[in-house]
Order: C-alpha cells, then structure tokens, then sequence
C-alpha cells in the first residue's frame, strides 16, 4: 500500500501544522471578542480628531483578515500551492475591492448638486441641502408598510 | 505537423456522431462534441424564441398609436424578447456551442476537464430555459429584462420570481462552462502548445470565462435578493425599509456591463480565426490582440456607471465611468485595426465565413463608434433610454456578436458535421444579414436621436416618426429571412451536402488535423505542437518575425505544459 | 517525479480519459474547484458590500440594534465552525494517507459540529429575533423595547441583511453537511467513486474552509460591532 508521506507523490504535512493553526485562529476569535468590548474614545491628535470607532473596526477587520490568511494559508494549503492558485486565490478578493467602487458614488453626492439647483427654494433638492442635523435623518414617523 | 492519421472515409471508422446512436447516449454523454451539437439546437431554438418576439415588436411600432398590443403586454412583449436573447441565446451561444466543439480539438485535448459539469450545465441551460418559457406562458414579466427594482420587489404583479429563477439558473450554467475552459486551457493544452501558439480564439474563450466567473455570481445574488424581497418582504432595495434602489442598479449593472464583454469577447476570438484562415496570413500584432482580450475583461467591469448616468447616480462617480469607457473601447479598437492590417496583402478569399467577417468590421466598428457618444456624459442624457441605445447595442450584440456567431457556424460546420454547405446560397445570405440588419437599425439611430423613446409602443406624439418605424420593420423583416435561411440550408447540407474532407478551407489549426467529423476521442495520439499559430505553409512575410517575438525551433521538448 | 510515477502505476486510481495521468488530473481539480471558490467569493462578496454601504449610513442604529444579537452563541458558533474546519482538514490529511476509519471519523466529527452551529442558530438566534418581532416584515418593530433606541429604518435593515447574510451562509453549511456525509459513507463503503483518491475530499475541504471563512467575517460585522 502507499507508504506514510510519499503517496502520489503528494505532499502530506505534519497534523501538529493544522492544530497550531487551529489554536492560534481560537485565540484571535478571543482577542477579537475582548477588543470588541473596549470603547475607544475619539482621540484629538493634533488638529485632526482621530474616530475612535474606526480604529475599532480596523482592529477588527485586521484580526478577522489574519484569521482568514491562516485558513487560506494552512487549511486551505494555498502557501504550498502553484503560483496560479494563489493567483485565484487573490484575484476573488481583488474583485469584490472592486465592486466597493460603488460606494464611491454614495460617498460624493453630497457634494453634489451643481450649484443651479440651489436656486430653487420650493425643491426637494433644496431642503435635502439646506437641512441641518443628521445625515442621514432620524426616522421619528411610526413604521408604515404600505404594501 | 502532428502524429494523428487522417481519415478521408468518416464512414469507415466511427466518428463522435455514429458512435452510440441511442437518444440515451445523448443525452447522457460527456463528450465536448456531442453537448455542442446539444446547444446548438437548443440555443438556436431560443434565437427563433426571441426573434419571434422582436417581430411583434416591430410589427407593433409600425403605427404611431400600436397596431396590436396593449401597454401590458407590449411590456411583457419587450421583457421576453430580452431576457430570452440575453440569458438564452448570446450569453451561451459562442461559448458552448463553438467553444465547446473547438477548444479541445485546438489545443490537442481530448476532451474538456470536466465533461459530467459540462453535460450538466446543459441540463441547467435547459431548466433555465423551461423557467423562463414557462414564466412567458402564464402570463409574462413587464419589468424589462434589467429587473428595476421597486417595480420588481414591490409593485408588478406577475412571474417575475420565476423568470428571475430561470435567468439565474442560465447564469450557472455559464458559470460551469467557464469553469471547464479555465481548468482546459490552463492543464490540457498538447505539448508545445505555449501560451503564445495559441490561437485567438482560445484567448477570448478564456477572457469570457474569466468574466464570467467573476462577474455572474454578482448578478444571481443581486436577482435573488429580488426574489427575497419579493417572497418575505426582507429586503435591502426599497426605499421604506431604508434602502436604496439604485443599489439594485448598481449590483445589477456590475454584472450586465461585463456581460456585454462575455457576448462580444467570443465574437472577437471568431473573427481572429475567419480573418487569418481566410486571407491566409498571421493575424498582425497577435501579441496585442491576446493582450488586449485581457484589458477588455480586466477594464470591462470598471466601467457599469454608464449605463446609470441619469439614475441619480453621484455626477462625480459618472465622470469616473465615462472616462474609463472612453478607454475601454481602445483595445476593442486595436482588435479592429489589427484584423484590418491582416487583410491587407493577404490572399483573400471571399467564401462565406469571410464575409461575416467583413460584415462584422463595419457592423462591430459602428456600433463601438456610436457606444462612444453613449460614454460621454453630456449626450447620454439626451439619448439615454431613446432608440439610439437600442440601435447602438444591437449593432454590437447582433452585428457582432450574432454575425461571429453564423460565421463561426459556417466556419466550423464542416468540422462539426461532416458535409459541406452550397456556399453560393450562403454567401448571398450573409450579404442579405448585413442589408436586413442596416435597414433595420439605422433609422432606429435616427429615430432615437430625434427623440423616439425605447420601451415604448406608441408614439401619437410624434407621428413623423413613423416613415423610420416603417422601414426598420421592413429592414427587420429581411432580416427575419436571413436569419432564417441557414437554418433550412444547413439542415438540408446534412443530408444532401457533399462530403467534407478533414481540411476544406485549407486553414490552420490543430482541429483541422482531425477528421471531419472528429473521432470521438479527437485525436488518436497526443498532437505535438511545433510551429507558430497561423503559420500557414509556403508563405513568406517581408518582415521575419511578423507578428510573432521568436521564430519557430527546429524541435520542441515533448514534455507536458506545466500551466 | 520518476519514482512517484512509478507509484502511480501501481495504485488503483482511475485517469479519466481526457488526462495523461493522475497528476495532471489533480491538478486541474484543484484549478477548477478554485475557480468555482472565486464565484462564491464574488457572489457573498456582493452582500458583503451591501452591508459596508448600509452600515457606513447607518452605524448608530446598526450599533444598537446589533446588541440584540448575543456574542455568547456566536463566540460558540464561532468556535464549533472552526473546530469543524479542523477536523475536516485532518480528513484530508487521513486520506491522503488512506487512512479510511480515520478519515471517516472526521468527517463525521465535521459533521457533528456543523450541525451543532445550525442548532444553535435555529432554535437560540433565529427564533429569538421572531419572538421579539425582529423579523423585516409586517410585524417588524411592534415591540419597540427590543429596537433599543435604534431607529426603526436602520434596525429593518440590519436584521434584513442578518438574515439575508447568515441565511445564505446557513444554506451552503446544510449543503455542505449534506455532502460531507455522502462523502463520509463514500468512504465508509469503499466506493471507488471518491475513495481511490484523496482529491476529491480535499475538494469537498476547499469548500468547507471557504464556508468557515465567510464565517470568520461575518461574525465580527454582525456581533461585534463597536460603539
């Protein structure tokens, strides 16, 4: 039968790989449990204010992507595979970085419209500019499904 | 050239189409050939599906206040039409049925890497194609093939959940085609056979597939969501649950723009082969051309805003994505230039093939012309959702992408078949594709500049516009019999052709080694790759290295292709 | 490579056709399965982005209306589905070594744990958010205690996309529990079909790890969301 290690000529790895994978993945799910609950204030440094609930997204983010690295990495044997599968590997990601270019359209309309518009003081256009407050507004009508 | 024997005689030997002649063996078989031949009729069924409908819309137009259709279903009229041409019949008709006949023959396999998911994406094709017939029989969707929501979530009333099944089920199957053609081009290809031996068409069978898998999941989940919505009111698209339904534009049109690149990217591929083989000369800059099937695919999905500019859409994202499409018809044009170039001082040969491809030059380069006006921001909003959008897309998908479609057909039939066409009918017949399509689709360019809006069946307002529905239905109608024609001769050539030899064009290629039609293993022994793609023998370029980076070695390591 | 082939020869592995030999064969498996993984990639990509666009407009009331949502069950979720993805990784490892008790084992193990992460969702999580009328649709926020504070708008479509997300995700782990365990009597019976090699099981692992990776995302964008 096939000897330990050399079947197919594949490579087989150790199991003591795969556990130090696992127990390093349940330790950033602990970490990243843990670092949800700090608040971390909005921090002035300087003349910007850096948010502080960015910050915690990031760490967040960061913890789950290095999560995912080792899953890729390991389980998944990527970091023993030929270049064109990491290269599959890569591209999905890459990808949906691309669709987040939709979000680009959401980002600038506030800075829209061209400044004509303004003209107008009866439009819909006009109020959305002119209101102050919270953007977007808070919802203070009861729920209405009208279906 | 390669180690295969020919067979003059198909009758003597079994070939793919005498082996096994029980309807259990088609429609249980794994062979590439055989799920061709399946497609090709059900693709073509859905073509005579989709026609159909188009004629009852241009019948509809003839008159300023409709002849015969109500809005209702003029609405489901235009719907069906769309939904069947698109999911039905362009997205796979080049892919699986010339891609799947050819592509292993030409890089020397035997078969795709998996024949059970390409015998199972036919299987899903079909389903896709009974939901959506089924969903146009009970009654019919109005919403337009681009599914807007919140008429699709919330307020039309109809199939639509059905229909949206189907379109997703269709997008799987091309989801696994694409799969097959990456592992096949990727691992398969015949020893010798470098990235840079491949023929064109095997780069655009690959830049399809790659667009198509990073883009189709886009558009299944954003049309499930529709669903979702549709069935337990949880949704992310309607306004009163706080959400956006440019959303929905946006997720659709990331997935419909590079759509249009998996219609038109296999087109492309066809005509590389039909201009080389026929004036018999390397394509010129067949680096560039390669090259540029990857930019189309890669640019393709930045630039779906274009297709948004008047739906609110931030005017700062639409510069962005007018910009982009302005630079994303570059490599469709360097195609055209270098194809051109080709033609020059080659030893031409007008049979039928040829002539779509030349149909396709001046058919594909109006209609990419036109796409341009279309790009810049400032005469989108004047001519969006008017008939020059409906003129300028037909131009791309029908004059190129359908008239690639029949010149492949044409090219390849006797590959495919074994006999021969009357090529005097079919040349006339493809002249009178390109009469019928013009007659039909430039007074709809005019029409829509002067204000003809699309989606439309009636236009009492604007009665002068009817001398240009008139002769665009006329156009349609000669349109209708060309298209028509090859059906009946290309059938009767299956019985009444002359035989066809393994080789009738004298063209290059590896699928021309084989007999005519192939033997169900494609090649009797693995083919050797050693000379350069088109190299056709006994010509003589002024310039050595014409089109190519190295002349050919004398022997080539007959080693397997790593990737 | 000589003596590896030479080892091929001698094992029982059946070459389709179309390939040379079973290293070619492996290796356009793994090209494919990849190449569907990229698919799957784009399509939980597509409501991955739904979810950044509605939470950047409305972070405060995704703020509120997460803490409805308990971290306990999902730090448990968490950790079964990683425990399952290990123990689907020494399946591999098992059949690579064509250890078959082994290797059924732990695709049983896999599937035990998988099926514990959708008890817990189906009868802890999701009926919870039905009792509280959390449920997008025509019931939605008539106990607004449970909204806490978060505008109705904002709370409809955080459990709109909760629902949406972890349905999808609840659908491909069923699928996968589904052929894990044909793959597990695969195995169990000796069937030539997936046995006689290891790729196919290393396949059905691919998959599997990508499920767990959706996982590893959503569980810090739904439970964990800051302040």
């Amino acid at each position: 039968m096939a000897s330990k290690g050399h079947s197919n000529g594949i490579h087989v790895f150790p199991i003591s790989m795969y556990g130090k994978t696992l127990l390093a993945l349940i330790i950033l799910m602990g970490l990243t449990i843990w670092a949800s609950m700090w608040h971390i204030p909005n921090m002035p440094v300087g003349p910007i204010t850096i948010n502080g609930s960015l910050l915690s997204n990031l760490l967040a983010m960061t913890i789950a992507v290095i999560k995912g690295m080792l899953v890729i990495q390991f389980f998944m044997h990527v970091k023993f595979g030929t270049d064109l599968i990491k290269l599959w590997a890569l591209t999905g990601f890459v990808w949906v970085t691309l669709m987040l270019f939709i979000l680009m359209d959401y980002a600038t309309r506030k800075y829209e419209p061209a400044p004509a518009f303004e003209a107008d003081p009866g439009s819909a256009l006009y109020r959305e500019i002119t209101r102050t407050g919270e953007h977007p507004p808070k919802d203070d009508y009861p729920v209405v499904r009208p279906r | 050239m390669s180690a295969t024997h020919e067979l003059h005689e198909p009758e003597e030997e079994l070939n793919y189409l005498t082996n096994g002649k029980s309807i259990r063996s088609w429609l249980l078989t794994g062979d590439h050939k055989r799920i061709a031949i399946l497609y090709l009729i059900s693709t073509a069924f859905f073509f005579m599906v989709g026609g159909f409908f188009a004629s009852l819309i241009r019948l509809e137009l003839t008159s300023p206040t409709g002849v015969l259709l109500e809005t209702e279903t003029y609405n489901k009229v235009f719907t069906a039409h769309g939904v069947v041409m698109i999911f039905l019949f362009l997205i796979p008709a080049i892919p699986a049925v010339l891609g799947n006949f050819a592509l292993p023959l030409m890089i020397g396999a035997r078969d795709l890497a998996f024949p059970r998911l390409n015998l199972l994406s036919w299987y899903v094709y079909m389903s896709a194609g009974i939901l959506i017939t089924w969903a146009v029989v009970i009654g019919g969707v109005d919403t337009g093939w681009t599914f807007y929501t919140p008429l699709s979530t919330t307020y039309s009333h109809g199939p639509i959940s059905l229909a949206i099944l189907g379109a997703f089920l269709a997008g799987f199957s091309s989801i696994f085609t694409a799969i097959n053609f990456i592992a096949t081009v990727h691992k398969m290809r015949a020893p010798g056979m470098t990235w840079f031996r491949l023929p064109l068409f095997i780069w655009a069978m690959y830049g399809t597939s790659v667009v198509i898998l990073l883009g189709t999941p886009v558009v299944a989940i954003t049309l499930a969501l529709v669903m979702v919505e549709r069935w337990t009111g949880i949704g992310i698209f309607s306004p009163e649950l706080g959400g956006d339904p440019v959303l929905f534009q946006h997720m659709f049109w990331f997935y419909s723009h590079p759509a249009v690149y998996i219609m038109i990217l296999p087109a492309f591929g066809v005509i590389s082969e039909l201009i080389a083989n026929f004036t018999r000369k390397r394509v010129f800059g067949y680096h560039f051309v390669a090259f540029s099937t990857l930019a189309i695919s890669g640019l393709g999905f930045l630039v779906w805003g274009h297709h948004m500019f008047v739906s609110s859409q931030s005017m700062y994202e639409g510069i962005v994505f007018s910009l982009i499409s302005f630079l994303v018809a570059v490599p469709s044009a360097i195609k055209v230039f270098n194809w051109t170039a080709t033609i020059y001082k080659g030893n031409v040969r007008l049979q039928t093939p040829m002539i779509y491809a030349i149909c396709f030059l001046m058919l594909f380069t109006v209609g990419g012309l036109t796409g341009l006006f279309l790009a810049s921001m400032g005469t989108d909003v004047h001519l969006t959702a008017t008939y020059f959008i409906v003129a300028h897309f037909h131009y791309v998908m029908v004059g190129g992408g359908v008239t690639g479609f029949l010149g492949g057909l044409h090219y390849w039939w006797p590959k495919m078949t074994g006999r021969m066409y009357p090529d005097g009918i079919a040349r006339v017949n493809a002249i009178l594709v390109f009469i019928g399509f013009t007659a039909t689709f430039v007074p709809q360019f005019i029409v829509g500049f002067l204000g003809m809006p699309r989606r439309y069946h009636y236009y009492y307002f604007a009665p002068e516009f009817q001398i240009y529905h008139i002769l665009s239905s006329l156009g349609a109608s000669i349109l209708a019999v060309a298209f028509f024609t090859p059906a009946t001769y290309l059938i009767w050539s299956l019985f009444k052709g002359e035989k066809a030899s393994a080789n009738p064009w004298g063209a290059h290629g590896l699928e021309w080694e084989t007999s005519s039609p192939p033997d169900s293993h494609n090649f009797h022994s693995v083919p050797i790759v050693t000379d350069e793609v088109y190299d056709f023998p006994g010509v003589e370029y002024a310039h050595p290295s014409h089109g190519h980076g190295k002349k050919p070695k004398p022997t080539e390591p007959a080693t397997k292709e790593q990737h | 490579m000589a003596s590896a082939h030479a080892e091929v020869e001698h094992l029982p592995v059946h070459v389709h056709t179309q390939y040379e030999d079973i290293e070619q064969q492996n290796e356009t498996y793994i090209v494919g399965m990849w190449s569907f993984m990229v698919t799957e990639v784009m399509f939980f990509g597509a409501l991955f982005l739904a979810y950044i666009l509605y939470r950047w407009h409305y972070q405060p009331d995704f703020y509120l209306a997460h803490k409805q949502l308990s971290t306990l069950w999902g730090g448990i979720n968490t950790t079964l589905l990683l425990l399952s993805s290990f123990t689907m990784v020494l399946g591999v490892h098992f059949a690579q070594l064509r250890k078959k008790n082994l290797v059924v084992a732990n695709l049983i193990a896999t599937c035990l744990l998988a099926t514990g992460f959708l008890l817990i969702k189906f009868t802890q999580e999701w009926p919870a958010k039905f009792e509280h009328h959390l449920v997008p649709g025509h019931s939605f926020g008539s106990h607004p205690e449970f909204l806490a504070g978060a505008s109705p708008r904002g709370a409809e479509l955080f459990y709109s996309l909760y629902f949406l997300m972890t349905g999808l995700h609840a659908i491909h782990i069923i699928v996968g529990i589904i052929i894990i365990a044909i793959l597990a009597i695969v195995w169990a019976r000796d069937w030539k079909l997936a046995s006689e090699d290891y790729i196919p099981t290393e396949l059905v692992g691919l998959y599997w790890h990508f499920v767990d990776l959706v996982w590893i995302f959503l569980f810090p964008l739904f439970y964990l969301i800051p302040q």
